[in-house]
C-alpha cells in the first residue's frame, strides 16, 4: 500500500493536469483536437484516480472487471449514437 | 429463522401480477393503457421477478449458502419492486389516467405535450424505483455467488441454474442504469421543462437508442434463467450431465455478451444510417448462432435417454418448442429489409409471445413445478399437472400461431374493420386467450393445492436428481451431509454410468 | 445443511419496508400533493438513519460465514465487492447520461462557448478542491490503517468540509449566476444538459457527504481502528468515482 508521499505526489499531479486542461483550452488550433487532448487527460487523471486511490494497482484487478466492462459498454453506447446523428441523425 | 427473509421474499415474488387480456370493450385510450400496462407489468414485473424469485431460493441452495450476500438489502429490492409495482398500477387511477404508450413508452408520445396526465409521469417514476431494486438485486447475487460458495463449489461445479442467474445479474446490472437515466430525462421533460425527447434535434432517436440499449438486454434478461430452469429439469429427467457442458457455458456466456451490441435493430426502421442497419444485423444474425448451440445442446442432453415424463419436464419440452419457432421468427427480423414488413404488426407480437410467454413462463412454472418438492416437501398432483398443461400448451398454440398470419394488422390498435379480412384470426387467437389462462392458472393453483397436504421429508427428492440443492453434497465427494436417497452425487459425466444408479 | 461456521439467528429489520413506503409514499407526491413528497422524503430519511444506526455488521445474517469458495476474490470482503458492482452499474448511468449529452451537442447546429457561459476559474478551483477532498478520504485511510485514529478523523473531516464546498460553490455561487443570465435548465439544451448532468453528480456527491458523516460520527465515537476499518475504503471508493464522474464533466461543460 502507498504512503503520504505517494498519494500527495498523486494529488499534485492531478491539479497540475487539471491546470493543463484549462490551459489547452487557450492554445491556438482546432477545436476538436483540443478537446481530444483535453478529454486525454482527463481519462488519464480519472485513471490515476481508480489505481492509486481507489487502489486497484496493488489489489486484485479483477475488482475492475465489471467497471471496464461497464466503460466498453457505454463507449459502445456513445460511440454507436454519436455515429448515428453524425450521419444525419 | 431467517428462512423468513429468502422464503418471504420467495412467495411473494412469486405472486403473479395481474395480466390485462386484450379482448375487453375498451375505447382506444383504455385500450393503449391496457397495452402498455400488460406489457411492463408482464415483462418488468413478472417474468423478471419470477426468475429472481427462483433464483433468491434456489440458487443459496445450489452453491450452499444460507443466504443471500446482503439480507437487508434483499428485503430492499423485494419491497421497492412490490411498491412500484404498486405505483405503476394505481398510475391508471389518476386523473386523466396512466401511460397509454405501449409498453416502449416511445417519443414524443412520452412527453409532457402528447401525454399531459401525470398517471404517465408516475408509470415512468415507477419504472425509475423499479431500476433501483433490479440494480440492487443483482449487486446481491453477484457478490454472493462470488463470495458465499461453500466448499467444493469452485466455478467449474457451479450449477447450470447459478450459472444462469450469474449472467442474468451481470447484464441487469448493465442494461437497467440506462433505462433508469432515460426515464430521468424523460422525468426531466415533463416535471422540469427540458426538451430531450421533444426537441427536433434526435429527440425521438435518443429515447430509441437509450430504451433500446436497456430494452434489448432486458429480454436476455427475462430469457435467460429460464434457460438455466430447462437445462436442469432436462438433466434430471433425462438423468445425465448436460450435452457439451463447457461449450453450452460459454454460448451462454457469448449471448450475455452480445446481446449488449444488438439492440438498433429495434430501430431498423426509424432512418438511421445504412452502416448501422448492416452492423446492427451482422450482430443480431451472430447472437443467434450460439443461441441456436444453446438449444441444440438441451436438446441433445435428452437424445437416446430414458426420460421420465413429469409435468416439469413437459413444460420445458414446451418451452423448447416455443423458443424454436420464436426463435426463427427472431432471425427473420434480423434482415432490415423484412422488418419493414414486420415492423409494428402482429408478426413481432407474436415472435415476442413465443419466446417470452412462451418459452420464459412456461420454463418458469416448469421449474417451479420442479423444484416445489425440494421447497415445500409436499408433492403436487402429477396427473392435473400433465393434463392442465396439455390445454394450457394447446390453448398458447391457439392463441399466438395466427400471430404469424397477421401481418396487415397493426400492433397496440383497439379494433379492426369489418373489411381487413382479420376477424377469423383475431377471434381464433380470442378462444385461444379464454383456453390458455384459465387452462394455466390451474396449472399454477395444482401447486398451491398441494400445500393443504401434510408436508413429508420422503418427498424431499422425488427426481432422485443429482444435483447439489438436492443431495447437499457440494463438494462431489460422495458424502452428503443430508441424503435423501444415499445417491452418489455428480453433476457432469457420471451419468452415464447407469450402475450406479442401478445400485440404488 | 453444509459445513458452515456459526448458525446464528438472523434477525429482521422493519426498515426495508419502511424505506421502500417512504420513498413510494415521495414519488407519488412528487406528482399528485407535495406535502406527501414532504412526508415521504421524511420517512424514508428516518429509515436510514435507522439503518445506519443499526450498523452494518453482521446481524442480520442467517450464519456467520466464511466463504470457502471465492477464488479470485478471497482477499475481498463481500461489502468491497459490492460497492464495485455498484459503481459497475453508476458508471453505466453516468455513462449513458453523458451519452445523451454527446448526442444532443452533435445534432446541435449552434452551442454556446463554454467559457463565455461558465465560470472557468471558479470551475477550476471547485475541481481542486473535489481532488483535495479525494485525497483526504484516502489519507484517512492511510492513518486509520496505522492505527492513527486522530488522523482519520482529520481526513474524514476535511473530506466533509471540502466536499461541501463544493456544493456549496456550485449551488450557491455558480448555479444562481448562471440563472440569473438567463441559462436555465429549460432555457434549451445547453442549460438542460448541463444542469440534469452536474445536478445527478452534486446528488451523488451529497449522498456522499451523508456516508462521510456517518463515517464521522463513527470515528468519533472510536468506532474503528486498525483492523476495522473497512466503512472507511468502501465510502472511500465511492468518493473516488464521484471525483472521477466530474473529472470529465469539468472538461465536458466548463471547457470544450
Amino acid at each position: 500500500m502507498p504512503g503520504i508521499k505517494t498519494y500527495v505526489g498523486i494529488w499534485l499531479g492531478l491539479v497540475v493536469a487539471t491546470i493543463m486542461e484549462v490551459v489547452t483550452r487557450s492554445l491556438p488550433g482546432a477545436v476538436s483536437l483540443l478537446a481530444l487532448t483535453i478529454l486525454l487527460i482527463s481519462s488519464a487523471k480519472a485513471i490515476f484516480i481508480a489505481l492509486y486511490y481507489q487502489h486497484l494497482r496493488f489489489e486484485s484487478w479483477r475488482l475492475a472487471v465489471l467497471p471496464i466492462a461497464a466503460i466498453v459498454g457505454i463507449a459502445l453506447l456513445a460511440i454507436s449514437s454519436a455515429f448515428s446523428m453524425a450521419m444525419g441523425g | 429463522m431467517g428462512f423468513l427473509i429468502v422464503a418471504g421474499s420467495f412467495g411473494e415474488l412469486m405472486r403473479t401480477q395481474l395480466a390485462v387480456p386484450n379482448n375487453t370493450l375498451l375505447d382506444p385510450f383504455q385500450y393503449s393503457e391496457t397495452v402498455t400496462l400488460h406489457g411492463l407489468l408482464m415483462i418488468l414485473w413478472v417474468l423478471s421477478p419470477l426468475g429472481v424469485g427462483i433464483a433468491n431460493y434456489i440458487v443459496p441452495l445450489q452453491i450452499g449458502a444460507k443466504d443471500l450476500a446482503f439480507p437487508r438489502l434483499n428485503a430492499t429490492s423485494y419491497f421497492t419492486y412490490l411498491f412500484s409495482g404498486v405505483l405503476l398500477v394505481g398510475s391508471i387511477f389518476l386523473p386523466g389516467g396512466g401511460a397509454a404508450t405501449g409498453w416502449t413508452l416511445y417519443a414524443p408520445l412520452n412527453t409532457i405535450q402528447f401525454s399531459p396526465q401525470s398517471g404517465a409521469t408516475l408509470a415512468i417514476l415507477a419504472l425509475a424505483l423499479l431500476s433501483v431494486s433490479v440494480t440492487m438485486s443483482s449487486i446481491n447475487f453477484i457478490t454472493t455467488i462470488v463470495k458465499n460458495r461453500t466448499k467444493g463449489v469452485t466455478w467449474k461445479r457451479l450449477p447450470i441454474f447459478t450459472w444462469s442467474i450469474l449472467m442474468t445479474m451481470a447484464l441487469m446490472l448493465f442494461a437497467f442504469p440506462t433505462l433508469a437515466a432515460g426515464a430521468l430525462l424523460l422525468t426531466s421533460d415533463r416535471i422540469f421543462g427540458t426538451i430531450f425527447f421533444s426537441s427536433t434535434v434526435g429527440g425521438s432517436i435518443l429515447w430509441d437508442l437509450l430504451f433500446w440499449f436497456f430494452g434489448h438486454p432486458e429480454v436476455y434478461i427475462v430469457v435467460l434463467p429460464a434457460i438455466g430452469i430447462i437445462a436442469e429439469v432436462f438433466m434430471t429427467s433425462a438423468k445425465r450431465g448436460l450435452f457439451a457442458r463447457t461449450v453450452f457455458l460459454f454460448e451462454l456466456g457469448a449471448v450475455t455478451f452480445l446481446s449488449v451490441d444488438v439492440w438498433m435493430h429495434h430501430m431498423f426502421t426509424t432512418g438511421v444510417n445504412y452502416t448501422l442497419l448492416q452492423t446492427f444485423s451482422i450482430t443480431t444474425l451472430a447472437i443467434s448462432i450460439p443461441f441456436e448451440g444453446v438449444v441444440i445442446g438441451l436438446v441433445l442432453t435428452l437424445y437416446k435417454s430414458r426420460i421420465k415424463i413429469t409435468t416439469p419436464f413437459l413444460f420445458c419440452l414446451a418451452a423448447i418448442f416455443t423458443v424454436t419457432l420464436g426463435g426463427v421468427t427472431g432471425v427473420l427480423q434480423a434482415f432490415p429489409v423484412l422488418d419493414y414488413a414486420f415492423r409494428g404488426t402482429y408478426w413481432v407480437v407474436g415472435h415476442f409471445h413465443y419466446v417470452m410467454a412462451g418459452t420464459t413462463l412456461f420454463a418458469l412454472i416448469g421449474g417451479l413445478y420442479y423444484w416445489w418438492p425440494k421447497i415445500t416437501k409436499r408433492m403436487y398432483n402429477e396427473t392435473i399437472g400433465i393434463i392442465t398443461f396439455i390445454i394450457s400448451f394447446i390453448g398458447f398454440n391457439i392463441l399466438y400461431f395466427p400471430y404469424f398470419f397477421m401481418i396487415d394488422m397493426p400492433r397496440r390498435v383497439a379494433t379492426f374493420t369489418y373489411t381487413s379480412g382479420l376477424a377469423s384470426l383475431n377471434l381464433t387467437a380470442t378462444v385461444g386467450a379464454y383456453i390458455f389462462g384459465p387452462a394455466f392458472l390451474l396449472a399454477v393453483l395444482n401447486l398451491a393445492f398441494s400445500l393443504r397436504k401434510a408436508s413429508s421429508e420422503t418427498n424431499a427428492n422425488p427426481w432422485e436428481a443429482k444435483e447439489m440443492e438436492w443431495t447437499g453434497d457440494y463438494s462431489g465427494t460422495g458424502q452428503a451431509t443430508s441424503t435423501e436417497n444415499g445417491g452418489t452425487s455428480s453433476i457432469t459425466g457420471d451419468y452415464t454410468k447407469k450402475s450406479k444408479e442401478i445400485e440404488k | 445443511m453444509t459445513g458452515n461456521n456459526e448458525h446464528s439467528e438472523g434477525k429482521h429489520s422493519f426498515m426495508p419496508i419502511v424505506i421502500s413506503v417512504g420513498v413510494s409514499i415521495l414519488l407519488l407526491g412528487l406528482i399528485i400533493y407535495i406535502p406527501l413528497f414532504v412526508a415521504g422524503l421524511i420517512i424514508t430519511a428516518v429509515a436510514l438513519l435507522k439503518v445506519f444506526k443499526d450498523g452494518f455488521e453482521e446481524k442480520f445474517s442467517k450464519s456467520k460465514e466464511t466463504p470457502e469458495e471465492a477464488w479470485p476474490l478471497e482477499q475481498q470482503g463481500k461489502e468491497k465487492i459490492g460497492v464495485w458492482v455498484f459503481l459497475t452499474s453508476e458508471i453505466l448511468i453516468f455513462g449513458s447520461l453523458i451519452s445523451a449529452y454527446v448526442y444532443v451537442r452533435l445534432g446541435s447546429s449552434s452551442w454556446p462557448i463554454a467559457s463565455q457561459t461558465h465560470n472557468v476559474i471558479l470551475g477550476m478551483i471547485n475541481t481542486i478542491i473535489l481532488l483535495t477532498s479525494s485525497l483526504s478520504i484516502v489519507l484517512a485511510l492511510y492513518f486509520i490503517r496505522a492505527g492513527n485514529t486522530t488522523g482519520l478523523k482529520v481526513g474524514l473531516t476535511s473530506a466533509f468540509a471540502l466536499g461541501s464546498a463544493f456544493l456549496v460553490i456550485k449551488l450557491g455561487f455558480e448555479w444562481p449566476e448562471l440563472i440569473r443570465k438567463g441559462f436555465t435548465i429549460n432555457s434549451g439544451l445547453p442549460g438542460s444538459t448541463y444542469y440534469v448532468l452536474t445536478g445527478v453528480h452534486a446528488v451523488h456527491l451529497a449522498a456522499g457527504l451523508v456516508a462521510v458523516g456517518y463515517l464521522m460520527l463513527r470515528a468519533f465515537n472510536g468506532g474503528f481502528n486498525s483492523s476495522k476499518h473497512s466503512g472507511v475504503e468502501n465510502v472511500g471508493l465511492y468518493w473516488h468515482f464521484v471525483d472521477i464522474v466530474w473529472m470529465f464533466l469539468f472538461p465536458l461543460f466548463y471547457l470544450i
